[in-house]
């Protein structure tokens, strides 16, 4: 008994996780209804196990749980990406101002390492080359997260990881690519956070919020 | 108790279904924060089967969902248990329900229409009369004290106009409530004042001195439900 628990456990949740990118990657479209029966084959998993990872999901904002009709990848709206963008300015903010002031020599390998995979990424995508598209936003959140690791709370860091996938999800619905201007934001960040200069860090982190949005937005979202 | 189905923690998605397993579910977690289910507290299927007459797979699907919501603890074959408590996890939780309730207190005071007026006066009044009833040395109503005090705090910000701000602050709130179940709190007087400074200054449209009095209300709270003793320093490893 326990053994089969244990199997079905590890299955849910690589199943879970596999759910998880395929929302936030742009797979299952905003509105996509999702049915029990035929994600039960594409994923290959039991009925029961289907409904608890999507109940799970609808609690991180990812799907709506409607009721006895069922589940549906959670539409997107300007409105809400504009909500999740000053959530995630609010939360990354208070972060950094403390994983600035607390983080530790291993703290800033971490920043360094994480922003030396993403340059790679960006140079490539740079030239062209767009075929590790995911990896590069994989880097990306990365990136972001190592700055705010040394903030000492578990429960900010858990809060900001959900509001950051859901507006990861709109990047990807818009295939936002900025380029240079996003590329030397990053390496900008990277700089505040060696001098440790939290607030200049904010405002860079506020630019290059505000123009992720509006890119996002002027690509429409029906994309 | 349990929460009627349209009022208490975190019942904004709840909409008109009445599915046992959505029932089921908010009894649970309601059991949790209240302090019925204990931190630590080994979650066995088979007894919970019998105590909430529900399936062992519906249970293992809300105890998943609970466990991504960090009020249950999934321990791989080992099963599930309640979140334990530690006053580095209150210190946590309270500073995060600060930055939330701070920010969204500014934007409501700022945009409140006269129904967020009417809103915050009318959840103010429910929980004066309940905590004057407490003052009075009737406390026998705990929990719907606590939740005309969640009630009050969520209608003062509930003009901030962003969804995603009263969700996360929802979801965190809880998470301090039940601490303040855990350790009983009751600051009697001063935080009954605090409430009604908090009443005043949304309505005089003073964001400042609300944030002020928020402030010492939280800061208060937690040095309350530590000095109470009721909670362990730390119980985490690592971070």
């Amino acid at each position: 008994m326990s053994g089969l628990q244990t199997l079905s456990e590890g299955v849910g949740d690589h199943c879970y996780r596999r759910i998880r990118q395929d929302i936030i990657f742009g797979r299952l479209a905003p509105g996509e209804r999702l049915k029990l029966e035929r994600m039960k084959d594409d994923y290959n998993v039991s009925l029961s196990t289907i409904r608890e990872l999507l109940n799970r999901l609808s609690s991180e904002g990812l799907i709506m749980a409607e009721g006895r009709r069922g589940f549906e990848v959670s539409p997107v709206s300007e409105q809400d990406l504009r909500e999740l963008a000053s959530m995630r300015l609010l939360l990354e903010s208070h972060a950094l101002r403390n994983s600035f002031a607390e983080g530790d020599i291993e703290w800033e390998g971490r920043v360094v390492g994480a922003h030396h995979k993403l340059a790679l990424l960006e140079r490539k995508m740079l030239d062209g080359d767009h075929s590790q598209a995911q990896t590069w936003k994989r880097y990306d959140r990365e990136f972001h997260h190592e700055l705010i690791s040394a903030c000492g709370s578990r429960a900010l860091l858990e809060t900001h990881s959900t509001i950051y996938d859901n507006y990861l999800r709109y990047q990807i619905v818009a295939f936002i690519f900025r380029g240079q201007i996003a590329a030397d934001e990053h390496r900008y960040m990277l700089e505040c956070a060696l001098k440790r200069d939290a607030e200049r860090a904010i405002s860079v982190l506020e630019t290059h919020i505000q123009g992720c949005v509006e890119e996002t937005l002027s690509r429409g979202l029906s994309g | 108790m349990v929460y009627p189905a349209d009022q208490g923690p975190k019942m904004s998605s709840a909409g008109t279904n009445q599915r046992a397993g959505d029932r089921t579910y908010r009894t649970l977690r309601s059991d949790i924060l209240m302090g019925r289910l204990l931190p630590g507290q080994k979650l066995r299927l088979d007894e919970l089967r019998k105590s909430y007459g529900a399936s062992v797979s519906t249970l293992r699907e809300l105890l998943s969902r609970l466990s991504s919501e960090r009020l249950v603890l999934a321990e791989g074959q080992k099963g599930f248990e309640v979140a334990p408590v530690s006053i580095s996890d209150l210190r946590e939780i309270a500073e995060l329900r600060m930055l939330l309730e701070v920010n969204a207190l500014k934007d409501s005071i700022a945009n409140g229409d006269l129904e967020w007026e009417s809103r915050v006066l009318a959840s103010h009044h429910k929980l004066a009369a309940i905590e004057a009833k407490r003052l009075a040395g009737d406390k026998d109503d705990t929990e719907s004290w606590k939740r005309y005090d969640w009630q009050f705090h969520q209608a003062l910000i509930s003009a901030c106009g962003s969804k995603r701000l009263m969700d996360a602050h929802a979801a965190v709130f809880d998470k301090y409530l039940r601490y303040q179940m855990l350790a009983l709190s009751d600051r009697g007087e001063i935080a009954v004042r605090e409430h009604e400074q908090l009443l005043a200054c949304a309505l005089n449209r003073d964001a400042d001195a609300a944030v002020q009095v928020l402030r010492k209300h939280v800061a208060g709270g937690v040095a309350h439900a530590i000095a109470n003793g009721t909670i362990p320093p730390d119980n985490r490893g690592c971070t």
